[in-house]
């Protein structure tokens, strides 16, 4: 029973997945889901890379099957642990992340929420690391880009 | 600048989201934990030694290349000077310094291979570490020869010399510094190990370099008995490495506290 392997990356996993869902609860069932998964199908897992990188292959594809269903519901829902912050602007450039293009939200957060080196990332993703790159750094420019027009609309 | 602000922020963010934490992680976890995993059933042994082979390989090829096209480089114009100079002695230091560079270009994947998150192949597949890491190193080995024998056979159309004479020259290193690898894979691991393993290399070239500044002759022909017996001694003492780095490898918790 992969007991240890649960233990050492729950709440990693929990988090990235309450970063695509911002709720609590949700967060800890597609948490669940995710081990599930790997629980179900660990057997005919490819041992090639980092077992960290297949959990979040699964969990990205657990939020990803969770949009799809419940998108609208979720972007309404009060990210409530992150109420208890008080850390306006850091909450604030959270949810401009949120407001992202998909792939490059999805780059940003395993870079810079979870803190992942590029390589790992990509194979998470499957693609490349100049990709990823180039997707973190799109990313960042579309982020000063909002952050810019706040300024300016604050600034008015 | 403000892509400064943004990254600091989003680092910030990362600290704070640390707090962010599973109020129900227990109890799930002992959801989990009364699931029945998976059979561990995937695949047979040809597919696991595919399997580990292609992994391996998709890291090691370009090394693999680089140091090839590095050698027939470097033979190639120490061919020509041997023609002009009518002296072996520098060519036959070049087959012999460089094989054992290959296994240290190649290090950083054993180091890959060889840490403390392997332990969680016990977990994830039906093979064990043992198994892994035995197998991992066995495709290193054999990559390595077959690389470094087209590399003397491709060499010798340049240096023109007996190509058993240039086996034995070339082999002998490699055998030792993989011997000298097994035996470090048995204390060490990670960035210890690879410190260890250049360490190893540097001392090789640096006795390479001692004889040929010093002309001890080691390369002269009455001396290729004795390459001989060092190379017999070198795969037996390789082979026995290889061995007690599998015994010790039965008991994981030894070699990785």
């Amino acid at each position: 029973m992969p007991e240890k392997i649960i233990r050492k990356y729950y709440d990693e996993i929990f988090r990235y997945c309450y970063h695509h869902v911002e709720s609590s609860a949700v967060a800890e069932d597609l948490c669940q889901d995710t081990f599930v998964s790997f629980i179900e199908h660990y057997g005919r897992y490819r041992q090639e890379g980092k077992t960290k990188n297949y959990l979040y292959t699964i969990a990205k594809n657990k939020c990803k099957d969770y949009y799809k269903k419940l998108r609208p519901i979720v972007m309404e829902t009060v990210p409530e642990q992150e109420a208890g912050m008080r850390m306006e602007e850091e909450v604030a450039v959270k949810h401009m992340v949120m407001s992202l293009p998909e792939e490059l939200k999805e780059a940003i957060i395993l870079r810079y929420f979870q803190g992942l080196k590029y390589t790992d990332i990509a194979a998470i993703l499957k693609i490349s690391s100049s990709l990823v790159k180039y997707r973190v750094k799109k990313g960042l420019e579309l982020l000063a880009q909002m952050e810019g027009g706040g300024h300016e609309t604050k600034g008015n | 600048m403000r892509q400064k602000e943004i990254k600091k922020k989003l680092k910030q963010y990362e600290v704070l989201s640390h707090r962010i934490l599973s109020e129900e992680k227990e109890s799930r976890i002992e959801k989990l934990l009364l699931l029945e995993p998976a059979e561990r059933t995937r695949g047979n042994l040809w597919n696991f030694i595919l399997e580990q082979t292609g992994y391996l390989e998709r890291y090691c090829v370009i090394w693999q290349t680089l140091w090839l096209l590095l050698f027939l480089l470097l033979v190639r114009h120490g061919g020509m000077q041997i023609q002009e100079m009518e002296s072996e002695e520098g060519i036959l230091v070049l087959f012999s310094f460089l094989p054992s560079l290959l296994v240290m270009l190649t290090v950083e994947e054993i180091t890959r291979v060889y840490q403390k998150t392997m332990l969680e192949i016990e977990y994830a597949t039906k093979y064990s570490l043992r198994n892994v890491v035995m197998l991992r190193m066995a495709v290193l080995c054999i990559s390595n020869c077959l690389i470094l024998t087209a590399g003397v056979l491709g060499g010798n159309v340049f240096a023109d010399l007996n190509v058993s004479k240039l086996l034995v020259y070339s082999f002998t290193p490699m055998i030792l510094m993989t011997g000298i690898l097994l035996k470090l894979m048995q204390y060490c691991q990670g960035e210890v190990l690879r410190n260890a393993v250049i360490g190893g290399y540097v001392l090789m070239a640096a006795l390479a370099v001692f004889n040929y500044v010093k002309q001890l002759g080691w390369y002269r022909p009455e001396c290729f008995g004795i390459w001989c017996i060092v190379c017999a001694a070198g795969v037996v003492f390789g082979l026995w490495q290889f061995v007690l780095l599998n015994r010790k490898l039965a008991n994981c918790e030894q070699i990785l506290p």
